[in-house]
């Protein structure tokens, strides 16, 4: 037997001990924010009926405008704006921003909705491309559309943004569904501290599979499809798991783009959202907590689990990859763009645990779980490395992802019980298994092509396929 | 090899206790999907029973003439129904049913065994339940649900004190009292008390009326007063809100201004020309969107000097009414 060259057994021991190191920070930190999640779950208060909610909260609720950004939504947007002029709420409107749609968004929102041209009436106080019209239903009162030339979505929110004149404002994808409560949960923090909170997040579920009718989700299922159904087990973990904990930690980096309710002047004061990321979302609340922070504020940054809006999801490998890619290209964006505050202690465990965690999970991890899988079965099967340790690295690299998953699910079916029937939490398990074997490694990739594209510094959103909603 | 001892117990360490995690996870969920099983099981088996007493509920409820609604042996709720079903059930009503249907409704609960439900909750270890159960009682007026609510008004939870206060702010009896004990209570000056204090000056404006030179240096509780009073509708409170601007801190001032706007009385634009000057935005552009509303050539100037306001948005707003009013000298168009 040709012994081996010592360099070679270093370098590989050396990669080896690098991966499960990283691997098992990024499980002790899951770990860490499932029992925070836990924590929080157990100690909050019961969570009213609809009715009961509206009746408590309708004399306090303030105001709110809803955003909605479209780009080539004609197949969804009827539905989404249905749902959104359906909302229990004492006092919204909505205004839809067409970011220069190349489909029939425009002529399809004319037709439903009744449009009628109207003066432009109030000077934007943000930049944004400039608008080409605005149009009010005759048929809604609290629907505004606004047309502009197209500039992204998030120049399209600021355009919206410039338009809206009350204290609170929600930003909602066009290929969302609110829950008709939605909106009135969400503003549950506001109410309770309108100094402090400057931001909510709600929860954003997969509506594939589920039934629409009028623009509501009539009957709640889990997609049919193996890919939908594998993002139903990502949205549950993101959502059950991180950001409820991440919320109570006080370190919430993230109030989705699909749903989240913002104070409007915080957000003006901020020149609106940033035009030079695709991780708008992302961005800005970092830039909200730098912003409070460098002016010594006391303020809240929340998460909500109950308002739930359902989107959709990509139903094709091509389509899926291409957002992994942005999101990927998005938190690298906004990661780099604000990595001073990851050593500042003026930005407290926000920089420490909210940065830090975005170093770990979005921009090294990635790069070591690949190498990981490409290296350490060739070191294990030359070896190299004992069985101990490649054991722990499957374990980790696969065990342990189940276990979250499985643990989200729990936590999901023991709070909000949201899953419709016990077999479905059976298919749900099944999928929360498989996830790891062959889609965890396929997102890695495509994280690693969003590197990719962030390094080479591509400037692209990448084309995004609307299926429209399945009828109840 | 990579192989001193101590790494590979840990290395050994690791994959076992992430398999016995996997194991514990994959039990937990095992369970769940069990019990999901016997309550899908128990669903189906009450779900005739639970749905012939909501009809006939809602058959009572909707009968105007006594001689149309089913008998009280008909409108029992069935042995094998649950009592917590019937809870929610009458919870659920009780949302959307007013005046006289809504006190037979209480009626029901009261001879089917809710209070005595509600009233066991009321006493659970856990807060919220106590809430929860607070909050429904509020549908009963017997003695009993009176006298534990009163009681919960001493509680340690300060959101159980407060679903207690609302429970009974509807009571114009016990308005005054209710107002003198909450008074002092840190609990109900935050915005989730305002449902309180709109309850109670939906009753009683004038209690409340009469606690505002008492709440002097209490900005947050004054906004609950002010705002409560703005939609009670109660314009004799005009003159004393009034009163109260400079006096306090700029939100008082706010909520005045939004209060007086919304009892749509004249004193609401002199109101807003004085905050047109205030230190904080929040309460320029609330001033300035009070005084758009009302589009007053004689308020040019004043606007002109909110044109330069350094607030972006307030200055655009300022420069859109201007353009407004100058349309309006144009045409001669009053204001409507």
């Amino acid at each position: 037997m040709i012994p081996e060259p010592p360099f070679f057994d270093l370098v590989a021991q050396t990669v080896a001990i690098l991966v499960i190191a990283v691997s098992m920070a990024q499980n002790l930190l899951y770990l860490v924010l499932l029992l925070t999640a836990i924590a929080v779950m157990a100690g909050r208060p019961q969570v009213h009926q609809s009715r009961a909610l509206w009746n408590g909260v309708v004399d306090a609720a303030p105001p709110v405008s809803i955003i909605v950004p479209a780009y080539n939504e004609a197949t969804t947007i009827t539905d989404s704006l249905r749902s959104l002029l359906a909302l229990e709420y004492p006092d919204f409107r909505v205004v839809v921003v067409n970011d220069g749609s190349t489909d029939t968004t425009l002529a399809v929102l004319i037709d439903a909705f009744g449009l009628e041209a109207a003066p432009i009436e109030r000077p934007s106080p943000l930049e944004h491309a400039p608008l080409r019209g605005l149009y009010r239903s005759t048929r809604h009162a609290n629907l505004v559309v606004l047309d502009k030339a197209n500039s992204g979505k998030a120049d399209a929110l600021n355009a919206g943004l410039g338009q809206v004149t009350t204290e609170l404002f929600c930003a909602v994808d066009a290929d969302s569904l609110l829950e008709a409560d939605g909106l009135l949960r969400v503003v549950q923090p506001f109410i309770e501290d309108p100094e402090r909170v400057v931001a909510v997040g709600g929860t954003v579920r997969v509506a594939n599979g589920c039934g629409v009718r009028a623009g509501r989700i009539r009957t709640v299922s889990l997609p049919t499809r193996l890919l939908p159904m594998l993002q139903t087990v990502e949205y549950l973990r993101a959502f059950m798991m991180a950001r409820l904990a991440w919320g109570r930690i006080g370190c919430l980096m993230i109030v989705s783009g699909a749903f989240g309710l913002f104070r409007r002047d915080v957000v003006v004061d901020l020149g609106g959202y940033s035009t030079r990321t695709v991780g708008e979302d992302l961005e800005l609340v970092i830039r909200l907590h730098r912003h409070l922070r460098d002016s010594r504020r006391d303020y809240r940054i929340e998460f909500v689990p109950e308002p739930v809006c359902w989107t959709q999801v990509p139903e094709s490998l091509a389509v899926l990859a291409r957002q992994r890619q942005r999101w990927q290209r998005g938190a690298l964006e906004s990661f780099f763009a604000h990595k001073d505050m990851l050593v500042r202690g003026r930005y407290g465990r926000v920089g420490r645990l909210g940065l830090g965690h975005i170093l770990l999970l979005d921009v090294v991890t990635p790069i070591v779980e690949v190498i990981g899988y490409l290296l350490l079965p060739f070191f294990w099967m030359a070896g190299t490395i004992n069985t101990e340790f490649f054991l722990a690295y499957l374990a980790l690299t696969f065990a342990f992802g189940v276990f979250i998953s499985v643990a989200s699910l729990v936590l999901e079916e023991f709070e909000r019980r949201r899953v419709p029937k016990a077999i479905d939490l059976v298919r749900l398990t099944v999928a929360a298994v498989i996830e790891n074997f062959g889609y965890r490694q396929l997102a890695n990739l495509w994280r690693i092509q969003g590197h990719w594209h962030y390094w080479r510094g591509a400037a692209h959103w990448g084309k995004q396929t609307r299926t429209g909603f399945a009828a109840a | 090899m990579l192989t001193p001892g101590s790494l590979d117990l840990v290395m050994r360490l690791i994959w076992q206790a992430t398999l016995v995690l996997v194991a514990v996870g994959f039990v937990l969920v095992s369970g769940l999907v069990l019990h999901r099983l016997l309550e899908e099981w128990r669903d189906r088996r009450h779900r005739p029973a639970r749905e012939r007493l909501r009809r006939n509920l809602l058959s009572s409820l909707n009968a105007p003439a006594a001689d149309e609604r089913p008998t009280a042996a008909a409108m029992a709720p069935p042995d094998r129904l649950p009592i917590g079903e019937t809870a929610r059930l009458v919870d659920e009503l009780a949302q959307i049913v007013r005046g006289d249907a809504r006190q037979r409704l209480a009626a029901f609960a009261s001879a089917n065994g809710v209070e005595r439900h509600w009233l066991k909750r009321l006493r659970s270890r856990l807060g919220p339940y106590r809430i929860e159960a607070a909050r429904c009682l509020a549908l009963l007026d017997t003695v009993e649900s009176r006298a534990a609510l009163e009681a919960c008004l001493a509680a340690g939870d300060g959101r159980l004190r407060l679903a207690a206060a609302e429970a009974l702010a509807h009571r114009p009896a016990l308005a005054n009292g209710l107002a003198a004990r909450l008074f002092d209570d840190g609990a109900a000056e935050g915005r989730h008390a305002a449902r309180f204090w709109h309850r109670l000056a939906a009753v009683a404006p004038a209690v409340l009326l009469g606690r505002l030179d008492a709440a002097a240096g209490r900005p947050q509780l004054l906004c609950r007063l002010v705002e409560a009073l703005g939609d009670a509708s109660h314009v004799a409170a005009a003159g004393r809100l009034e009163a109260l601007v400079g006096r306090e801190d700029e939100t008082v001032d706010r909520a005045v201004v939004l209060a007086l706007h919304r009892l749509n009385h004249p004193a609401v634009v002199r109101v807003a020309r004085r905050l047109a000057a205030g230190v904080q935005p929040e309460t320029r552009r609330t001033a300035l969107s009070v005084l758009a509303s009302q589009a007053r050539a004689q308020d040019r100037d004043l606007v002109q000097s909110l044109a330069a306001d350094p607030v972006a948005d307030i200055s655009a707003v300022a420069i859109t009414v201007l353009s407004r009013l100058a349309a309006q000298a144009a045409t001669g168009a009053q204001p409507a």
